[in-house]
């Protein structure tokens, strides 16, 4: 047909013919009885075309022509009937005996896709889960060039810190900026008062809100807020400038337009003396941030506004100090030259204790995974991601080559006929892949379903559109695709290799040693995740249970800020302590368990060279200790009746003796800052060690000062606490009606320290439930399989005369087998991972081993049930039903 | 019976192939439609057109033999059945009588 000849030459009569491959374009959709008339017309036309409007012309016209005669829905019935006999018409067979497969054995077609698309569902949620935290702070646009100045080591006159801050001096920002001029930009960004929350007012409405910093005009620059209303030059120039988050804006301003409003709040200055009453302008409204930056800030204050700047000094570490790099300045070159600013501008005689400090620059991009523990957890999840994954798929390969029995048939017939071995291949290939696209599809209605409950189960912030992003889509797809070729070859390659007649006979091929290695790795992944699950619990019960040396239960806890309110506590205790349902109350300017003690510098008297070292420093009342019963073990805690506790008096705890390895106890002298401090404290009492932080960390030593009243009230309330915090509130109201009352239980503060221990214990929870059932789904479809297998060996046992437990035993033998060897590495490595985060928390619970006993036990139950069942099963039968074939 | 719906495109077909008479097929009433109406018009079209009318009775076709030309390959020749023409002429009756109603104001202003 198609036998002309081929040329390009467009002033020939008969030589402009058209592209061969749309030609073959139209046979292939082309009806049989129009193809010929078509393809004449269009050859016609194309010489036409070719001769008035050149051959490129031509050929665009012509795919045109070609392409709109695809019309599938005009054509009809009609046409398809016409349709070429094509690889098409396979596949097409192959997925209508999918289907009818599916639709015959629906039990076995819903687990096959239950275990895929539980397996996928799940990845598809680990990836969100790395997704949200890789991309931390991606909102900047100049994320890439922002590192934040951290101070690595501090240098002291006679001794040497070693410590992880993420701040630095008030003033150092400035001094980078002028002796580095290859530095673009700075941005200090502070909290300038003590408030951990702070109240803003406005006509009337007050509401509170924690992440409040002061910021330099150039945050703007650095950081990319998106400024909705305002203007970036001169939203923070000048003192007493605010610019508030969208969502702040709205609680506060309801849909009023907010700028030029002013918003007053009262700010407890880090400094002693300093102003208390502000009042902000609204400058500027910018959208808010999403969940996944490291800097949640909900208002910026203008910089100027802190008028105690200049008095930090060099000694002041309160500062986040982030500089902007040009691209291809490298950080690390930089860094070290940080410390000679010390060198050149601290004055020794203004600085009494710090020489210098050194420092290194945190990429922003990498902050978040820094602090939250490094890479470690992301390789975890994304470990655990690629587990489930291969579990998944493993499973999937078990459940389908144990259905092989009843394909056999389908497969023998298919093969006398002529089938070759290629096409079963490609027919169980392409059922493979219909099954695990499936599978995505079901999965990602499942996270649509299940993304808002799981976010809340797991504290998230995961959001539906991360998974819109068409690297990630086209990937997933690739390895969705990966996964169906990898789950299918096995049986494919394995089914399609029946002899016809053997398998046209019910007999199956036997042995498969790569399926035990499978199974073998599955039963060694669920017994690594349970054990480590179990230990994993094992220390959150022991940190919930932990004494953390203070009662915590029935602890109400109140605070207020800025000096002058302070003073109203007393009046509100005197109140409160009228009620029987409350026990004591107590004022301390810190919270046990909430890991906020301020630290400095103390030197002891009693020590060799009086050399100063750092301890923590706390403010307490006469009743803070008795409130939360925590013991005086020598000496006495303060009292009224010693009017001189007030100046010269300190308690410490037992950490602090050790850490300063004082001989004497009681009545050893302490001076803050160094031995030059002229002002002398003595030890009057020791405290007995508490934990003032979570079990992350070890007790530090700690100094206590009396004051009358400090930040936070804790009240102990008796059994009752409901009639408790009912007069709390009461008094609260007569006392300080201005005020909302905001309260907290102890319990539930020390508690929130664990929130991340919490989660992942929860997520590791989750997951192990998972492998366990996606697993022992595939296990259950193998000990069918080998069941059937061996139904033949079965009967002749029994009419030998065998007992059903010996052949129960028989047929799980093997895989209990299997269970105890894929116990030793699952064990050994979870003891190594376990043992490694174990080391995260100061104090931890012993390696649990009877734990690790009873996963095995519990892993080699299930397995016997399992297998069990079909071994019972295959008992059912009549062995004369079943031996008379042969 | 039962009238058929003619489509405007499908009309200009059927009354160019009228035009064309003997010889009307695929390519020639693309190249009639686009040189006396000025429109381009697309040979998917047309084909599609060509068998719609054919399904509904309007047209014939038939084999013509094979040339040299066009690879070989042979044309089909369609020309309009009686009951394609009295659908042109339907319309053109319908047309006609609708025209002579317009008032004749209107029709000097041309609106």
């Amino acid at each position: 047909m198609k036998n002309s000849p081929i040329s390009t030459d467009n002033n020939n009569n008969n030589s402009s013919t058209p592209p061969k491959w749309g030609e073959r374009l139209l046979e292939w959709y082309c009806p049989q009885g129009a193809i010929e008339e078509v393809q004449g017309d269009l050859a016609e036309l194309y010489k036409y075309w070719a001769d008035n409007y050149g051959i490129r012309e031509a050929n665009s016209r012509y795919l045109y022509s070609v392409l709109r005669l695809m019309r599938p829905f005009n054509s009809g019935a009609k046409i398809n009937s016409f349709l070429k006999a094509s690889h098409i018409d396979m596949f097409k067979n192959f997925l209508t005996i999918t289907l009818r497969n599916m639709v015959r054995q629906p039990l076995h077609a819903l687990l096959n896709l239950f275990c895929l698309t539980i397996g996928i569902a799940s990845t598809l949620l680990i990836v969100m889960y790395l997704d949200f935290e890789l991309n931390y702070d991606r909102i900047h646009t100049k994320a890439e060039r922002i590192y934040r100045i951290e101070t690595v080591r501090v240098n002291l006159k006679q001794k040497v810190l070693d410590l992880d801050w993420h701040s630095t001096p008030n003033n150092f920002g400035a001094f980078v900026k002028q002796d580095y001029p290859q530095v673009e930009n700075y941005v200090r960004i502070f909290k300038f008062f003590t408030n951990e929350q702070v109240q803003f007012e406005h006509d009337g409405k007050t509401i509170v809100e924690k992440e409040v910093y002061a910021a330099d005009p150039s945050v703007f620059d650095v950081f990319s807020f998106d400024l909705l209303s305002g203007n970036v030059k001169q939203a923070l120039h000048g003192p007493n400038k605010i610019v508030l988050s969208q969502s702040l804006a709205s609680r506060l301003f309801g849909k009023a337009n907010p700028i030029g409003k002013l918003i007053t709040s009262k700010l407890a200055h880090n400094l002693p003396d300093m102003k208390e009453n502000y009042s902000f302008m609204v400058t500027g409204v910018y959208r808010d941030l999403p969940n996944n930056t490291h800097l949640p800030l909900e208002a910026i204050i203008s910089s100027a506004t802190d008028v105690g700047q200049k008095d930090y000094y060099f000694g002041t570490y309160n500062t986040f100090t982030y500089l902007l790099l040009p691209a291809g300045i490298n950080p690390e070159t930089l860094a070290p030259k940080l410390t000679k600013i010390y060198d050149r501008y601290l004055d020794p005689s203004r600085e009494p204790v710090m020489t210098n400090a050194i420092h290194e620059l945190l990429p922003l991009t990498a902050i978040h995974v820094e602090e939250t523990g490094g890479l470690t957890y992301i390789y975890i999840f994304a470990g655990i991601g690629t587990l489930l994954l291969l579990i998944a798929t493993i499973s999937y390969v078990n459940l389908v080559t144990a259905q092989a029995s009843k394909r056999a048939l389908e497969i023998g017939i298919r093969k006398v006929l002529g089938s070759r071995r290629r096409q079963l291949i490609m027919q169980f290939l392409s059922e493979s892949i219909f099954f695990s696209l499936l599978a995505l599809f079901l999965a990602l209605l499942l996270v649509v379903a299940f993304l808002h409950p799981l976010n809340n189960l797991l504290d998230l912030h995961l959001w539906l559109a991360q998974l819109w992003h068409p690297g990630l889509l086209i990937s997933m797809l690739l390895i969705i695709i990966a996964i169906g070729l990898l789950g299918g070859s096995y049986p494919a390659f394995f089914l399609s290799s029946f002899e016809p007649i053997s398998v046209m006979k019910g007999k199956l091929a036997k042995g498969a040693p790569l399926r035990r290695v499978l199974v073998a790795m599955e039963f060694a992944v669920v017994i690594f995740v349970l054990t480590c699950t179990g230990m994993i619990y094992d220390q959150l019960s022991y940190m919930r249970k932990k004494d953390l040396g203070f009662d915590k239960e029935q602890v109400i806890k109140l605070s207020l800020e800025g000096e002058n309110e302070l003073q109203r506590w007393d009046a509100l205790k005197e109140r409160l302590l009228q009620s029987p349902h409350i026990v004591s109350a107590g004022t301390a300017d810190f919270l046990p368990g909430a890991d906020n003690i301020g630290e400095g510098p103390i030197s002891a008297d009693g020590t060799p060279d009086r050399t100063p070292q750092f301890a923590r420093r706390g403010v307490v009342d006469y009743d803070f200790f008795p409130t939360l019963n925590i013991p005086i073990l020598k000496g006495r805690n303060f009292s009224k009746d010693h009017p001189a506790d007030l100046s010269k008096s300190v308690l410490v705890n037992e950490a602090f003796l050790k850490k300063f390895n004082l001989k004497g106890s009681v009545g050893e002298r302490i001076r803050y800052g160094d031995k030059g401090n002229p002002s002398a404290l003595e030890i009057i009492g020791i405290v007995s060690d508490f934990h003032q932080s979570t079990l992350h960390s070890p007790i530090e030593a700690q100094v206590f000062i009396l004051k009358p009243s400090s930040l936070n009230l804790v009240v102990k309330a008796s059994k009752d606490l409901d009639a408790a915090l009912a007069h709390v509130e009461k008094s609260w109201q007569e006392l300080i009606p201005e005020r909302a009352l905001e309260y907290t239980f102890l319990d539930e503060q020390v508690q929130s320290g664990y929130k991340a221990d919490l989660i992942r214990g929860r997520l590791f929870l989750a997951f192990s439930l998972l492998t366990l059932l996606i697993s022992f789904l595939g296990l259950f479809g193998l000990a069918s399989y080998v069941a059937k297998g061996r139904i033949k060996e079965v009967s002749v046992r029994r009419v030998l005369g065998a007992e059903k437990a010996n052949i129960l035993l028989l047929l799980s033998k093997d895989f209990l087998l299997l269970v105890v060897l894929a116990a030793l590495p699952a064990f050994a490595l979870a003891r190594y991972m376990i043992g490694k985060w174990l080391q995260n928390f100061a104090f931890r619970t012993d390696m649990n081993y009877p734990l690790f006993g009873s996963v095995l036990l519990f892993t080699l139950l299930l397995t016997f049930l399992t297998t069990g069942y079909h071994a019972l099963q295959a008992m059912k039968h009549n062995p004369a039903q079943i031996l008379k074939s042969e | 019976m039962k009238r058929v719906y003619l489509g405007e495109f499908e009309e200009v077909v059927l009354l160019t192939i009228a035009v064309l008479g003997e010889g009307a097929y695929g390519v020639s009433i693309t190249q009639e439609i686009e040189k006396r109406t000025n429109r381009t018009v697309d040979f998917s079209s047309v084909h599609t057109a060509l068998k719609r009318l054919e399904e509904k009775g309007f047209l014939t076709s038939l084999m013509g033999g094979a040339t040299k030309e066009r690879g070989g390959r042979r044309k089909r020749f369609v020309a309009l059945t009686r009951q394609g023409y009295s659908a042109l002429s339907d319309i053109q009756e319908v047309r006609s009588r609708l025209w002579a109603l317009i008032p004749n104001a209107i029709k000097l202003q041309g609106i």
